[in-house]
């Protein structure tokens, strides 16, 4: 049975929130570690306040904890990559990270730069030949730092779509295949060890301040609860509902810490928005059948 | 260049991005004007002008300058090419409609103005809020109904040249000049001050006597990122401008307060339905109609002989103003506060 702590913060000093995360999903660090790679969710030049990017301050609060827990030499590198919207480098800058590996000795890596190699998986029958950065093999640990919000494309984006974003930029052929059945071959290929959601700002229909930490190693777990807090059911994601399908977690987690009822009011969704989904999904089906859309 | 007795403006639309998109929608849409040619260095972009009906589509503007069928450009160029076209448009003769800011600097600026009344031709630098809704509180100060103006707020906050989330799932790249204050001559305060500032000086019809500025760089770029300005006029009118690019949402508004009345405008969020009908085309956005709004009236302004608003040396002001603001400016980021 996979655990997920919920925990939410009462002040901006994270660390005790994660702590507690951790020691909710009795997570026990190995102290022989000596190097780990934390990827964080940078996808725009969006304000962590948006609830769309993962709060700098959250992953500062990671490093220290992790080297309290190991040695203050361990080795952190910080991950992310080039997309089309952004170089990587840029975002690292303009997001903050680039101020948070100053002060906490941390390196900033460009997963686009790097060495890669193959690693095949199968996903429902079908081979999936990746391109994989180096790094997080020779890394001892790897710790995912999604955002939970929701997303058009992929109706909740989370941990699972946050390891998506590393193999993209490798393996452009990718996108050509069912964007559900990507994701899960990019959690097969990189598995974290440990995934911790910041949840201190939750991008829904709206944004909410919830200070909330989620922590496990069952990215599929994670990515479950997040849509309900989100209001979403997980089976309607296509790529939580595969990625539980090809075993790489369950979507009925046992929760631990605050009770899942604490979070779900902030983002319920009345019939209003569901009806207004549909309208728009097909709205937009039309537009986009009929070619009328502007240029 | 004088169009006495032309009944038709041929024009040439030189920069196809954002803001030149609006104009080569609105040029199309014109019944006295015809859009000759456009230039762009994107073969996307010059697709986009084919593909509407643009018959000349240019990769280097200096082709679209030399085509003597056009006689006047609109230049929708990022700030650091404003002055080369600018001043390349002028000595073609070519009467000019330029987007704001009107350059990167002074220098540059009075380069432009200099270069344009030497060659004799016209020049309006775009200003859309002027062809707006803000137009209405110039009359309402005018005509002496809010008694003496005695405090102004203007306010022009919102995602500057990044995309809002709510529009896009996976939005494209920016431009990278815009992260280069070397390109763009400054931030926030340059780029969405300058609407803000422009109308104030244009209300007010008045000298400036002090200015301060404080600036902030929430997102850690060379240049600001959001700010405030203090504005006094030599008339004794205060005026805050405060502008940003951090917010998701667009906020427009201008509050002028009199001895007699209050005057308050704002730029309405868009409601879902017209959203819909402007994604089907059916509905311009209060934006879209300002920059309709302006290209018609440079237009008019070139068939009847008129010198247009707001002009280079209005701009110049604009620029003067801006110019002393970052002089004259306190710098805040996240942690620490600095002075220059």
């Amino acid at each position: 049975m996979s655990l997920v702590s919920l925990v939410s913060s009462i002040n901006s000093d994270f660390q005790e929130t994660i702590q507690e995360s951790l020691r909710l999903i009795q997570f026990d660090m190995h102290s022989n570690i000596k190097s780990v790679v934390i990827k964080p969710d940078l996808c725009y030049y969006w304000d962590h306040t948006t609830g769309l990017t993962t709060n700098p301050h959250v992953v500062g609060d990671v490093i220290d904890l992790l080297r309290s827990s190991t040695s203050q030499s361990l080795d952190v590198l910080i991950v992310g990559s080039d997309t089309q919207a952004a170089p990587c480098e840029v975002l690292f800058k303009f997001l903050g990270y680039s101020r948070v590996a100053t002060k906490k000795n941390a390196r900033l890596v460009n997963l686009s730069k790097t060495d890669c190699h193959e690693i095949e998986v199968n996903v429902a029958g079908t081979p999936y030949e990746l391109l994989v950065p180096s790094v997080l093999d020779t890394a001892d640990f790897f710790v995912t730092v999604p955002k939970m919000k929701l997303s058009s494309e992929f109706v909740v984006s989370c941990a699972l779509k946050n390891s998506l974003d590393i193999i993209q930029a490798q393996n452009r052929a990718i996108n050509s295949s069912p964007i559900d059945a990507a994701i899960v071959a990019a959690n097969k290929a990189l598995k974290p060890d440990l995934c911790l959601v910041d949840g201190t700002w939750v991008r829904g229909k709206q944004t909410k301040k919830l200070g909330l930490i989620m922590a496990s190693i069952d990215p599929v777990a994670v990515d479950s609860l997040a849509a309900k807090i989100l209001g979403i059911n997980p089976q309607r994601a296509a790529h939580i509902a595969l990625a539980h399908k090809e075993g790489l977690g369950t979507i009925t987690p046992k929760v631990v810490g605050d009770s899942l009822a604490h979070y779900t009011p902030f983002f319920r969704r009345t019939t209003k928005d569901k009806v207004w989904d549909l309208i728009s999904k097909m709205g937009l089906a039309t537009v986009r059948k009929l070619g009328i859309a502007k240029q | 260049m004088v169009n006495s007795g032309l009944t038709t403006v041929n024009l040439g639309l030189v920069g196809l991005g954002g803001v030149g998109r609006f104009h080569l929608r609105n040029a199309m849409r014109l019944k006295n004007a015809r859009l000759v040619a456009v230039a762009d260095t994107q073969e996307r972009a010059r697709g986009v002008a084919k593909a509407m009906g643009v018959k000349k589509v240019y990769e280097d503007y200096s082709r679209l300058m030399a085509d003597s069928e056009i006689d006047s450009v609109v230049i929708a160029l990022p700030t650091f090419l404003h002055q080369e076209c600018a001043v390349d448009a002028a000595e073609h003769g070519k009467n000019i409609l330029l987007e704001k800011p009107l350059a990167r600097n002074l220098a540059e600026g009075g380069e432009i103005v200099a270069k344009t009344s030497k060659a004799g031709v016209k020049i309006m630098v775009g200003y859309p809020l002027r062809f707006s809704k803000f137009a209405t509180i110039k009359s309402e100060i005018d005509s002496g109904h809010l008694g003496e103006v005695v405090v102004a707020h203007a306010t022009n906050v919102w995602h500057g040249p990044f995309f809002p989330a709510m529009n896009v799932s996976s939005p494209p790249p920016i431009p990278q000049w815009w992260l280069d204050p070397e390109l763009t001559g400054g931030g926030a305060l340059l780029d969405l001050g300058s609407h803000m500032i422009n109308l104030l000086l244009w209300y007010f019809e008045d000298e400036l006597a002090a200015v301060q500025s404080y600036l902030g760089y929430r997102f850690n770029m060379p240049m600001e990122d959001h700010a405030l300005c203090l504005i006094r006029f030599k008339s004794g009118v205060s005026a805050s401008v405060n502008v940003g690019w951090f917010a998701q949402r667009k906020s427009i508004s201008m509050e002028v307060f009199g001895t007699s009345e209050t005057v308050s405008m704002n730029v309405d969020r868009q409601r879902k339905i017209t959203h819909a009908l402007n994604l089907l085309g059916l509905k311009p956005t209060e934006e879209e109609q300002a920059f309709h709004n302006e290209l018609e009236y440079f237009v008019n302004c070139i068939l009847n002989d008129i010198s247009p608003e707001p002009s280079a040396a209005d701009a110049f002001r604009d620029l003067e103003v801006i110019s002393k603001a970052y002089e004259n400016s306190i710098h805040f980021t996240k942690s620490r506060v600095k002075t220059k």
